[in-house]
């Protein structure tokens, strides 16, 4: 079997990885429910107290 | 840079600023392995906010601050496979109806990424992780030693080792 050299096959991955990266980023939004979550967590245990 | 060990135990002490960094550092990773099992944009975006979401929630159930790469990924890969269990099956669709993701399932270089991620999808969590660093995230070896806490000789070993074990089952999977 035909092995493409591995410098070939590597810039493959690269190109996959900025197709990936062109992606919207999520993680602001992930961040945004944490701290909303967090707060109101927050907010009730001191309204237990 | 700050180890994934350091970023987990801030976290831990209450700094939910540190759990951003670790959700950049992984983001891609995640986004990568729910795609390969999904093949849908949308829906591996949702599983992605989902695992994120979920990593920060567990994250007391993590033993080992510094498998927190390896740890998050497994969370994916379960998430993934349950969103694909869960998955409404398109019923006489007759091939309209498509999403926009599913126009891109057309385009044969999307088709070759599709298959590639399939393939890292299948490795073992600690070299889907050091894939993800090195090519998803493109960070240089001594920055991906410094996240992993790994020395850069042994990096370079590991990463080039996958990354050949990888091309050998890409080139079989081109055959097939």
């Amino acid at each position: 079997m035909k092995t493409y050299p591995t410098a070939h096959f590597e810039n493959r991955l690269k190109t996959t990885g900025t197709t990936l990266r062109e992606r919207p980023s999520i993680v602001g939004r992930v961040m945004e429910e944490i701290r909303r979550a967090t707060t109101k967590s927050s907010a009730s245990q001191t309204a237990r107290r | 840079m700050i180890t994934d060990l350091e970023l987990v135990d801030r976290v831990r002490a209450g700094d939910i600023q540190a759990y951003e960094q670790l959700a950049e550092r992984y983001e891609r990773s995640v986004l990568a392995l729910a795609q390969a099992e999904l093949r849908d944009p949308h829906l591996a975006q949702e599983v992605t906010e989902t695992v994120l979401l979920q990593g920060f929630r567990s994250l007391a159930n993590l033993q080992d601050g510094s498998r927190f790469g390896p740890w998050l990924l497994k969370l994916a890969r379960r998430q993934a496979i349950e969103a694909v269990r869960t998955m409404p099956i398109p019923v006489g669709t007759g091939g309209s109806g498509l999403s926009d993701g599913e126009i891109e399932c057309c385009d044969p270089e999307w088709i070759e990424h599709e298959m590639l991620l399939g393939l890292i999808a299948r490795l073992p969590p600690d070299e889907r992780r050091l894939v993800g660093l090195r090519y998803f995230d493109n960070h240089p070896l001594p920055t991906i030693a410094a996240i992993t806490g790994t020395p850069v000789d042994q990096l370079e070993e590991q990463i080039s080792r996958t990354v050949s074990r990888l091309n050998l089952r890409w080139q079989r999977e081109l055959e097939e």
